[in-house]
């Protein structure tokens, strides 16, 4: 799917869409409770209509499969109504919590609020940190 | 999709839903709900345990109070870890009762491997935001005389563990007459530095009648 300013909210970007989601993203995202089988089932046959295949994933499946593809192990995930908070491990017995949260001067809807956590602890905070712990470990 | 492959959907959710209600959802160890199961084994004398271990987290509280909740999940996945690598090779089973409460089911032949391999949880490190913090265990075990229920069982260890923690870090102690006759008193006071409410099990005749140091903020008295 390409890439255009609709991706982007107030210059982060936004999470990825359900129809660009791996078979592996979606069948993890049922067995953590964060889809349902139904609508994974009907991304993962193709079936979806692109109403449904067009809505952003949920912000722990997003953020689930960024840190994946880091090869990061979320151990723990915190969500808040205007904040989350993500425990990952970087090394054998290494572990750090990243957190992003929304401004209180940001008045965002539900769906654009997850979007701008997801982009600003991607974008933001994890590249904050990431760079020293890799060096670390 | 037509009814048959729904139902076939709906069970293997079913299923995947039941699968995952018996593993804690953060040490990889059972649940409090597999430990229900195997309790039913155990009371009916068709369990291949009989010997149970307590096992309880060291100034927990502190270790939240001080590095945040996020640290004290951490320490309990680490714990969690600890246990299965202590428990692999004796065939045994470990769960995480609540909060930092942990059970580990084993025959009692391999008590001995247990109490050396155990000494491993004494000293549970691992790196938190950068910082080194650490962890250790009290333990306490008792052996099953062939009567008793896991409940009752449960709570000898428990007592046992109790023991453990008054004489250090990463204690083991079996469940003896003696202990029976020392039973544990609940002990409240509040903190003259922080306020912290403090409330605990203690061995009666080892009990303090006063707070003698504050496990919130440290303080002595």
């Amino acid at each position: 799917m390409s890439s255009n300013q609709d991706d982007f909210i107030l210059g982060l970007p936004r999470r990825p869409r359900l129809a660009d989601a791996s078979a592996g993203a979606i069948l993890g995202a049922i067995a953590l409770g964060i889809l349902t089988g139904g609508v994974g089932g009907a991304i993962i046959g193709g079936v979806a209509g692109g109403a449904l295949a067009n809505q952003r994933q949920p912000l722990e499946m997003a953020i689930r499969e960024y840190f994946k593809n880091q090869i990061l192990d979320v151990t723990f995930y915190y969500p808040a109504p205007r904040a989350v908070k993500v425990t990952f491990q970087y090394g054998a017995n290494a572990y750090y919590t990243v957190e992003s949260i929304l401004p209180d001067d940001l008045q965002l809807t539900p769906e654009d609020a997850a979007d701008w956590l997801y982009g600003n602890l991607i974008q933001q905070e994890l590249p904050r940190i990431l760079p020293r712990l890799r060096r670390a470990s | 999709m037509n009814l048959d492959e729904a139902i076939d959907q709906l069970e293997r959710f079913v299923g995947d839903v039941r699968q995952s209600s018996l593993i804690d959802d953060k040490p990889n160890l059972g649940s409090a709900l597999a430990l229900r199961q195997e309790e039913r084994l155990i009371n009916d004398g068709k369990s291949v345990f009989n010997l149970v271990v307590f096992g309880d987290l060291n100034d927990f509280k502190h270790l939240n109070d001080e590095h945040g909740h996020e640290a004290g999940d951490v320490a309990i996945n680490e714990v969690g870890k600890a246990i299965s690598k202590v428990i692999e090779n004796l065939r045994g089973k470990g769960y995480r009762l609540s909060g930092d409460e942990f059970i580990i089911l084993l025959d009692q032949d391999s008590v001995g491997g247990f109490l050396s391999a155990s000494t491993s949880l004494a000293n549970v490190i691992f790196s938190y935001d950068e910082k080194e913090l650490k962890t250790s265990m009290s333990l306490g075990y008792v052996v099953s005389d062939g009567k008793s229920s896991l409940s009752e069982l449960q709570e000898r260890a428990e007592v046992a563990c109790q023991h453990a923690k008054l004489q250090g870090e990463g204690t083991c102690i079996e469940w003896s007459g003696a202990i029976e006759s020392n039973p544990l008193v609940r002990r409240t006071a509040r903190c003259e530095k922080c306020g912290a409410r403090i409330s605990c099990n203690i061995p009666k005749l080892s009990a303090p009648q006063n707070l003698i140091c504050c496990p919130s903020c440290g303080a002595d008295f």
